[in-house]
């Protein structure tokens, strides 16, 4: 008998006005001690699948119909405290973004040893020993110290250690696993999946592993569910849905996951004139000064940082997650004016598209009114002409004529980063900078949005310093490349080179972990 | 404790503030003190002597500076129209209203609470309906005149108590608490109903978020969840809001000392503002903006104590 | 935009209905409120006299509706005192922060350890009773409050996405503190400008019924219901129609703030 099997689960919401179907139909199998990959866009609900396996669906706007098995009994019809008592013994979760998981007024210790607490008799002094043999077991360096902490003294990746072991104190034969990593630096990251591989190993217990990210279910997983829009569109042998996938829903998807594939080095045009010039620039912010009388300290956050962008080029700015990318890319709009050093460039007014395309519109206001913005403050167009320039604008990141009278709101994830690059190129910059402009995108529409990219450098010779965390994306869209680490840059150069030959250990680092 | 310390100076600094602007807005009103002693029909000659015996032509930061150092010594002047020290007048007075804010402080307490967790528990269900549908009747209405209704209901028609029979603590203290059991009800029922509402929106946001979820993903009970998850976090937020409702409850006795007949602090304030008797509002007024910092210190360092994240930096 | 919630419809139609009633009484009231009539002392309700007459033979209803013109007058006048000051200290401090920051707020801070009605009572102890004096009163106690709440919301808007993208725009400070902020701070805006006047007029019929607002014989909600404390064992219905009309005026407002806040989650 398989460990747990999922037949004709449908999952339906009835909070709106007709019901939403989420999942639909959905047949699952997972031997004991297997690794599964559940794989899909966002709204294809592999996140509410699991929910329901975990038994965290049972709301009364929620109507689930099907059934869910683990070793032949029905966590659909079992009684609230048989339930609970599979839950974090049996079947555990952990969850996309651990910063938020963890109960922020709990100590570490008190929260891995709940489901001790809950489900055995141990003594306080028992539980404390498993749960410091669980730190432990997660390679957490330090355990006695972690034991006594809060989650917020911990960083991303050791409290997504915290919830592995706290999920796998009571030795569970399910573990559902979602997103667990896409929140974490990609060193992290693969730290992370070398963690659930060994729980998986030495402790037999199965992995429901779920992610976007088909590359990260191949490399980790036997057996993989393409899900789209709630139906399983494919399921199957992970390596051979990679290689020949028969769906067109799984082949676009993985046609879209960007690789490590560029078209050869199309224009480096060395007599192109420099649009942005940075020069010894050292960044600072204040330190909040720990005596009461203490003079203000300043904390240097970026260190001697020089680089040049010419005209038509992009350059990608990779780093992980507090290198000071971000410090750089205010300091050189001038939202951050605590530096020294020299930036030069011959933009008025140097321009931004934003990773989160929703905070960075005006909910208030209409998408014509939004991309009028720049020119009411900086032009002197009349207001008809200022019409036609949103037009144009609006055809050339192909969006439609209709979408002018819609609120931020009312549009898509991919519209909304559409209009973003249209409001930023209103003014007609010679550079502008994008700050993980697909990250928060899924990866079909990430696809669109980065040709898009290219194509307007093309059309228009703008240049653009493109910063994303996804090494792939990077050697796709970049002519050169500026790794970053700790507010320096370590390497610097054309990209080829640098993906082909890279000289510094973190840039080594960095590549690994992405699977160069 | 170097928190502490921090907050401690800055406690001082906002009760120098506090201080400064009474005095100064006190002095620049228009009316002579010594007039104010003296009647009308004062000569001249006795006006100056005794402005100059009251120190009222010496210049200003002179005067604030003696004042507010009698202050600290535990003089706080002599009433204009009863003669005699302000001080004996206020601590007279003071226990009645400090009884009657703590009972009515710990009624809040005591029925917030519970009420906020089970409409939480609740949410949406017809016992959370009813009570928050109770809770934004009763913040509609005005203290004074619950007041007037709990006379009706318990005075008057079922004559649980004497209206207008208040005994003083010296003459009899069981009958002095069950008299200011129905003032400070009438106090405490609005503020109860803006805690519970407070209470229970602070407990189903933490619900709405992640942490709860991962706490029944170990299994734990709804309860459990409420009891060992979310009610510490829930706390936090409305803690600044029980602090005010002490602060709060202490002015508003002021107006329900008037509806019971109490002769507290209250009614001191109300007829000294109406004689002009301005050594005694100074000081009562000094007296309730010290107890309001204090308990927001307190409310600070509790505040604290209770979210580990703030003792980080 | 949104559809409001039915909380917000119930509480609009119940502040729509005594706001009308009280509009009336701008007006035209069944009798001169402050005409007294020595034979209809105490008298009774009945079909001339709906809600009764009180100790000086006058129509309480004609009462009613006049006290509750003047508790409408400084609500109003208050809330418009506060908020106004308030908005532009808030927005100024939240969006600019520094030094004025630090200075303003921490006058802010020392003025809210004043509670609003003692606050109210040091001022009318300075300048004397009176309307206008009680607008003045509240609207400086009100101001930090109001202050507090817009200086929250301006300094987290001050670091959105769409702030820095106004910047990057080219839009003056002004224009991003009014253009851009504003219209999005709105019900926020709105539901503290709703709890604000509730509490003035709280505030105001306290103050009255301590006799120190509006002064007699002119009505006013707070002083009628003190005039009828003392004729609580005989006549409690004399309470109780000025006590509705100001429970019905704070429960529609109250309801519509709560509608307004649950509807933006």
């Amino acid at each position: 008998m398989a460990l747990l099997e999922i037949r004709h689960l449908d999952i339906t919401f009835l909070d709106k006005k007709k019901p939403q179907k989420i999942v639909e139909d959905l047949h699952l199998t997972i031997e004991a001690g297997d690794m599964i990959g559940l794989v899909g866009e966002s709204g294809s609900g592999k996140t509410m699948s699991a929910l329901a396996v975990a038994g965290l669906l049972r709301q009364k706007n929620v109507q689930i119909s099907g059934e869910i098995l683990l070793d032949g009994k029905n966590l659909l019809t079992c009684s609230p405290q048989e339930l609970r008592q599979l839950q974090g013994s049996e079947i555990s979760m952990i969850f996309q973004e651990p910063m938020t998981s963890l109960n922020p007024t709990r100590t570490i210790g008190w929260q891995v040893e709940e489901s001790l607490r809950l489900h055995t008799n141990l003594t306080p002094e028992e539980r404390k020993a498993r749960a410091m043999e669980a730190l432990h077991d997660v390679e957490l360096s330090d355990a006695e110290r972690i034991y006594h902490a809060y989650p917020h003294a911990l960083s991303g990746g050791q409290r997504q250690r915290v919830m592995i072991a706290a999920a796998m104190i009571c030795r569970p034969k399910l573990l559902l696993a979602d997103e667990p990593t896409t929140a974490l630096d990609v060193t992290v990251q693969k730290q992370m999946i070398a963690l659930l591989q060994k729980m998986n190993q030495t402790y037999g217990t199965a992995v429901l592993f779920i992610s976007h990210d088909l590359a990260l279910v191949r490399s980790l997983c036997s057996k993989m569910v393409v899900l789209q829009q709630g139906r399983a569109v494919e399921a199957g042998d992970a390596e051979e849905i990679f290689t020949s996938p028969r769906q067109l829903y799984t082949k676009e998807l993985l046609a879209a996951v960007p690789k490590f594939e560029r078209q050869p080095c199309q224009r480096l045009q060395t007599d192109a004139p420099t649009v942005l010039q940075v020069s010894d620039l050292c960044a600072y912010y204040p330190k909040e000064s720990k005596r009461l009388f203490q003079k203000k300290e300043q904390k240097e956050v970026l260190h001697n940082i020089t680089f040049s962008i010419k005209k038509g080029e992009i350059i990608g700015l990779v780093g992980e997650s507090g290198c000071g990318k971000s410090t750089l890319a205010r300091s050189i709009l001038g939202l951050h004016r605590d530096y020294i050093g020299e930036i030069r460039h011959c933009t008025e007014h140097p321009q931004i598209v934003f990773q989160d395309a929703g905070s960075s519109l005006n909910p208030a206001k209409t998408v014509d009114w939004i991309l009028q913005e720049p020119l009411r403050n900086c032009t002197q167009l009349t207001p008809g002409q200022r019409k036609d320039c949103v037009t144009e604008m609006l055809w050339l990141v192909k969006l439609d004529e209709s979408l002018r009278s819609r609120y931020p709101w009312q549009l898509s994830g991919g519209q909304r980063q559409r209009v973003c690059i249209a409001a930023s190129l209103m003014l007609h910059p010679e550079f502008l900078i994008a700050d993980e402009p697909v990250s928060a995108l899924d990866v079909t529409v990430q696809k669109q949005i980065l040709a898009l990219m290219q194509e307007i450098v093309r059309e228009t010779g703008v240049s653009i310093l493109l910063i994303s965390h996804d090494l792939r994306v990077v050697y796709q869209m970049c002519d050169r490349v500026l790794v970053m680490k700790d507010g320096s840059i370590v390497e610097a150069g054309a990209a080829e080179e640098i993906y082909q030959d890279p000289q510094h250990d973190y840039t080594k680092k960095l590549l690994e972990s992405a699977g160069y | 404790m170097k928190y502490a310390g921090k907050k401690l100076l800055s406690m001082l600094a906002t009760l120098l503030g506090v201080s400064f602007l009474v005095f100064f807005a006190f002095d620049v009103i228009p009316g002579d003190p010594a007039l104010a002693q003296l009647g009308t029909n004062a000569t001249p000659e006795r006006l100056e002597a005794l402005r100059e015996e009251m120190g009222l032509n010496a210049p200003f930061f002179q005067r604030y500076f003696q004042w507010i150092a009698a202050f600290f010594t535990g003089d706080f002047g002599t009433s204009y129209s009863y003669h005699i020290p302000v001080g004996d007048m206020i601590l007279e007075k003071l226990p009645i209203s400090v009884f009657m804010t703590l009972m009515a402080f710990v009624m809040v307490l005591v029925i917030s609470i519970p009420l906020g967790i089970l409409s939480a528990k609740h949410e949406g269900g017809k016992l959370d309906t009813v009570i928050c549908t109770v809770n934004q009747v009763l913040m509609s209405v005005p203290p004074f005149f619950s007041g007037m209704l709990i006379t009706l209901l318990f005075g008057i028609v079922l004559r649980w108590f004497t209206p207008g029979g208040f005994v003083s603590l010296e003459q009899d203290a069981g009958a002095f608490f069950g008299y200011l059991f129905f003032p400070a009800l009438a106090i405490a029922l609005p503020k109860a109903a803006m805690a519970v509402k407070m209470l229970r929106s602070s407990l189903v946001t933490e619900l709405g978020k992640d942490y709860p979820r991962t706490a029944y993903s170990r299994g734990n009970t709804k309860n459990q969840v409420l009891r060992n998850h979310v009610l510490k976090n829930a706390l936090i937020p409305v803690l600044t809001f029980f602090g005010m409702a002490l602060t709060d409850i202490l002015t508003g006795s002021i107006i329900v000392e008037q509806v019971f007949g109490i002769p507290g602090l209250g009614r001191i304030l109300l007829t000294s503002i109406m004689n002009r008797d301005y050594p005694v509002v100074e000081a009562i007024i000094m007296f309730m903006a010290i107890i309001v910092i204090v308990v927001n210190f307190l409310v600070d360092l509790l505040y604290r104590r209770l979210d580990p994240q703030i003792n980080m930096e | 935009m949104k559809r409001q919630s039915t909380t917000f419809w119930i509480g609009a139609v119940l502040a729509g209905m005594v706001l009308l009633f009280l509009l009336v009484g701008c007006f035209w009231t069944p009798y001169d409120p402050e005409a007294m009539n020595a034979s209809m002392k105490l008298a009774g309700v009945s079909s001339a006299h709906p809600m009764g007459c009180d100790a000086f033979g006058r129509d309480v209803l004609s009462r009613v509706m006049d006290g509750g013109r003047s508790t409408l007058l400084v609500a109003g006048g208050t809330v418009l005192l506060g908020a106004g000051l308030g908005i532009v200290i808030g927005a100024i401090t939240g969006y600019f922060g520094g030094l004025a920051d630090t200075i303003l707020m921490r006058i802010v801070d020392a003025l809210l350890a004043f509670p609003s009605v003692l606050l109210a009572l040091v001022v009318v102890a300075l300048l004397g009773t009176g309307e206008m004096n009680v607008i003045l009163s509240l609207g400086i106690a009100f101001a930090p409050s109001f202050a507090r709440v817009v200086r929250g919301e301006f300094l987290r808007s001050r670091y959105l996405g769409y702030v820095q993208a106004a910047r990057l725009a080219g839009a003056s400070h002004f224009r991003i503190l009014f253009v851009h902020i504003l219209p999005n701070i709105r019900s926020v805006l709105i539901s503290a400008l709703l709890i604000g006047f509730n509490n003035a007029v709280l505030s105001e019929a306290a103050l009255s019924y301590l006799g120190i607002g509006v002064q007699p014989p002119q009505a006013s909600l707070g002083s009628m219901l003190a005039d009828a404390q003392t004729y609580l064992f005989t006549e409690p219905l004399l309470c109780i129609f000025p006590g509705a009309v100001l429970i019905l005026l704070v429960l529609g407002f109250g309801l519509m703030g709560d509608g307004l806040r649950t509807g933006r989650k």
